[in-house]
């Protein structure tokens, strides 16, 4: 592939990878408003929360063009692999955190797990509040 | 015993734990936290879902253990042969000792360096996925109480799309990261979490729109048209002879004609 398409592909990743933080965060944020209002019913897909590991490609995006410009041309390999593994640890790290607050949280207001779905990397349990129907 | 023969003993020496089968079940209820019988099909399923990622993710460590976090690698084109070309010293690497190798050299197609060792190891981890996820569907609906052709067909095909589009998506990932990026595990790094994310995506769309439900609804509705088109019109046909054939015998009528004559 030659630069220029790799370029124009790489600027469809980040879009999509943006799109895709955007859909994992305002789920976890409409579960965390659906807890808050006490809705009968919880929809959590935990999975969703690996969708911002897409974010590799903008910052190997980014980080790539660190070797146009003088002053970190010399380390722009070091700070591209720095910043993938960085991310990569928080992406971890926060699906981790976020999972257990929320199954926490769940527990706490009394919601049982009704019903799970569990395909390869994919989960969603539905979680209602009383005897499960 | 001299010095000389004991070193040779002990390296030749095994330790063996012998375990009976009631201790081994409980020692696996304790660090799985159910019982073996518990396990589904679908525990099955998600631990396959893992299988490529984690073997990827083990040939990156790979990668970075031998070039270093900031290894680098480049691909040129030299009188119509792709060279990988790696930077960095020579030296400190055990693996790949060389400077430059064939894209297609065996050692930098087993450690998925450069964009075609990369793809090479993606379309092997899609092979693996099939294999591992399509009998397991095919067992799943086997052992359903309830299930039709329609169903099996249904869910093999969307098993086999998903996993072909994640593959696809991650191989172009792959691929124009690997253009624009010297980082040796670049280009792997990328298919690995795009690949990852791609499946999740697939699978949440699948299961919010019911993409799988409304295909085996689909393929069912089909192959009972196709049924009644088919097998339907000849069981009513040769009814409707039966019919006429019984209807004249009944009424002394010559038996099979109109029909056979």
């Amino acid at each position: 592939m030659n630069v220029k398409a790799a370029h124009v592909v790489l600027v469809l990743f980040d879009f999509a990878a943006v799109a895709a933080c955007y859909w994992s965060l305002s789920d976890y944020l409409s579960v965390q408003q659906a807890l808050h209002l006490g809705s009968s019913s919880v929809s959590f897909e935990s999975s969703l929360l690996y969708l911002p590991f897409a974010m590799v490609i903008p910052v190997l995006h980014v980080t790539s063009l660190l070797r146009f410009w003088e002053p970190v041309k010399q380390s722009a390999a070091y700070v591209s692999a720095a910043s993938v593994f960085v991310l990569i640890v928080v992406v971890a790290v926060f699906k981790l955190q976020a999972t257990n607050e929320i199954e926490n949280q769940l527990k706490a207001h009394q919601y049982h797990a009704c019903e799970t779905i569990q395909k390869g990397r994919y989960r969603r349990v539905i979680y209602r509040k009383g005897e499960c129907y | 015993m001299s010095q000389e023969v004991r070193p040779i003993l002990e390296s030749e020496q095994h330790t063996l734990y012998l375990f009976s089968m009631d201790n081994l079940v409980k020692e696996a209820k304790e660090t799985l936290g159910k019982e073996l019988q518990e396990f589904t099909l679908q525990d099955s399923k998600t631990a396959g879902g893992y299988v490529v990622p984690v073997a990827d993710a083990i040939v990156a460590t790979k990668i970075l253990r031998e070039l270093g976090v900031t290894g680098e690698a480049v691909v040129k084109n030299v009188n119509g042969k792709a060279y990988v070309i790696l930077k960095g010293l020579p030296g400190s690497r055990k693996v790949l000792t060389g400077t430059r190798y064939l894209a297609n050299n065996p050692k930098i197609v087993k450690m998925a360096i450069g964009t075609k060792a990369v793809n090479r190891s993606i379309m092997k981890g899609s092979i693996v996925t099939l294999l591992i996820t399509i009998p397991l569907s095919i067992a799943d609906v086997c052992l359903k109480d309830q299930t039709t052709t329609g169903h099996l067909i249904g869910v093999v095909a969307t098993d086999i799309a998903k996993v072909l589009i994640s593959s696809g998506v991650a191989s172009l990932a792959a691929l124009a990261v690997g253009a624009v990026t010297t980082v040796a595990a670049g280009p792997l790094i990328a298919a690995i979490f795009v690949g990852v994310a791609m499946g999740v995506a697939l699978e949440s769309l699948d299961q919010r729109y019911g993409i799988t439900e409304k295909l085996v609804a689909a393929i069912d509705k089909e192959l009972n048209s196709l049924y009644e088109r088919t097998i339907g019109d000849f069981i009513r046909g040769v009814q409707r002879i039966e019919d006429l054939l019984d209807y004249q015998a009944r009424n002394g009528l010559p038996v099979g004609q109109g029909v056979f004559y």
